[in-house]
């Protein structure tokens, strides 16, 4: 006797739903972290090549073109590194400390508040050393 | 049925003999403050169409048979409340990302097969007598595994995770869940056969961390956390035996 007919729905458009957009969203901005990666990697590769040229790359990374794409790179950063830490207690084995289990907020809040730190200590120490 | 209010069902309903694609169907039912969306499926199959399909048991999310899509959402039908969902209407369907059998009964066949390749049992060290006694296990080694051991085989982390929607050769989170719960065991040496699962094309790495299995899960098993933790000791146990072939 043959096995009774059941019916496979397909998966068009999942990814459009609530949970999954989140999740996709938090995907596709490791594109903008690797763009800014590379747009830094330029700005080493210039330096090596003397003064002037870093000199140059600055100019051109401070034109308004340079400055729109940076503030939308920056935006998918923040998002990816947000999302990252918010995902991070679900990536991670159990931290304990003192025989208790670390909450999974204390682990994002730390995580942001550490990227968040260590952000602003690039932005303080970069505006000095590029200061006029 | 006293002080009854009413609410909409739409209930997503197929027969393998009936029509090529599943319909749905609306049932206005009444219903009281107490009633969970189970209850009402059964009002509907008492009292309007007894043909209505789906699985239950034990009424206390416990059993884990009543599992559906609700709203959307993968959850157990018994502690879903009618009143948290007024006005409505409310869509019922079946499990997403398994075939349907008939109305709200899914397919499990797939989950029921790969059962076994994960060995759900404790595999001992070595044989024990019964005049050996028990093996003991300490508060912090038990509580290593103990969340794991909640999980009830409900399924609502696999229609909850789209990587095995999309490709069901996926062993899933409630299997790497409960192929860690048993690895975590102090009592267990069955590591090596189970990490050769993890680790299979099939295993753990189809895992990209969506982290929605995690939400719905009704036991707070927190299956992201044990697929994630499994990749670990998967890619540990790997290094481990090239350095073995190595020496």
């Amino acid at each position: 006797m043959s096995a009774p007919r059941t019916y496979t729905r397909d998966m068009a458009g999942w990814w459009r739903r609530g949970p999954f957009a989140g999740y996709l969203a938090r995907e596709i901005t490791c594109l903008a972290v690797g763009a800014y990666g590379l747009l830094l990697l330029t700005g080493v590769l210039r330096l090596a090549d003397g003064v002037d040229a870093f000199a140059r790359w600055l100019g051109v990374m401070r034109s308004t073109p340079a400055l729109v794409l940076q503030a939308v790179l920056l935006a998918g950063l923040a998002w990816h590194a947000i999302t990252w830490f918010l995902i991070l207690p679900r990536t991670i084995p159990p931290v304990i400390v003192a025989g208790r289990r670390v909450p999974s907020w204390a682990i994002q809040a730390a995580g942001i508040g550490v990227a968040l730190a260590g952000a602003i200590a690039v932005v303080v120490a970069g505006s000095k050393a590029l200061a006029p | 049925m006293p002080d009854a209010h009413r609410i909409t069902l739409e209930v997503l309903r197929f027969q393998p003999e009936g029509p090529e694609a599943p319909y749905l169907q609306s049932f206005e039912i009444p219903y009281t403050d107490d009633m969970s969306v189970l209850q009402g499926l059964q009002y509907v199959k008492d009292a309007v169409d007894g043909s209505l399909t789906f699985r239950w048991s034990c009424r206390m999310a416990i059993c884990g048979s009543c599992g559906m899509m609700i709203g959307g959402v993968p959850r157990l039908a018994c502690r879903t409340f009618l009143r948290d969902l007024a006005p409505g209407p409310v869509r019922i369907e079946a499990l997403e990302h398994f075939p349907i059998a008939r109305d709200l009964v899914v397919d499990m066949e797939d989950f029921v097969e790969k059962l076994p390749k994960i060995r759900p049992w404790i595999v001992p060290a070595e044989p024990r007598t019964m005049e050996e006694g028990e093996h003991r296990q300490s508060p912090a080694q038990l509580a290593r595994f103990e969340s794991l051991s909640h999980c009830i085989n409900c399924l609502l982390c696999y229609a909850a995770c789209p990587q095995y929607g999309l490709d069901s050769r996926f062993l899933g989170p409630g299997l790497s869940a409960l192929l860690l719960r048993y690895d975590e065991d102090s009592r267990d040496a069955g590591r090596e056969a189970r990490m050769t699962v993890a680790r299979s094309e099939e295993g753990v790495f189809g895992c990209t961390a969506v982290g929605y299995c995690t939400e719905v899960c009704p036991k707070h098993v927190d299956p992201a956390n044990a697929v994630n933790r499994a990749k670990g000791e998967a890619a540990v146990g790997w290094l481990l035996s090239l350095a073995k072939r190595g020496e």
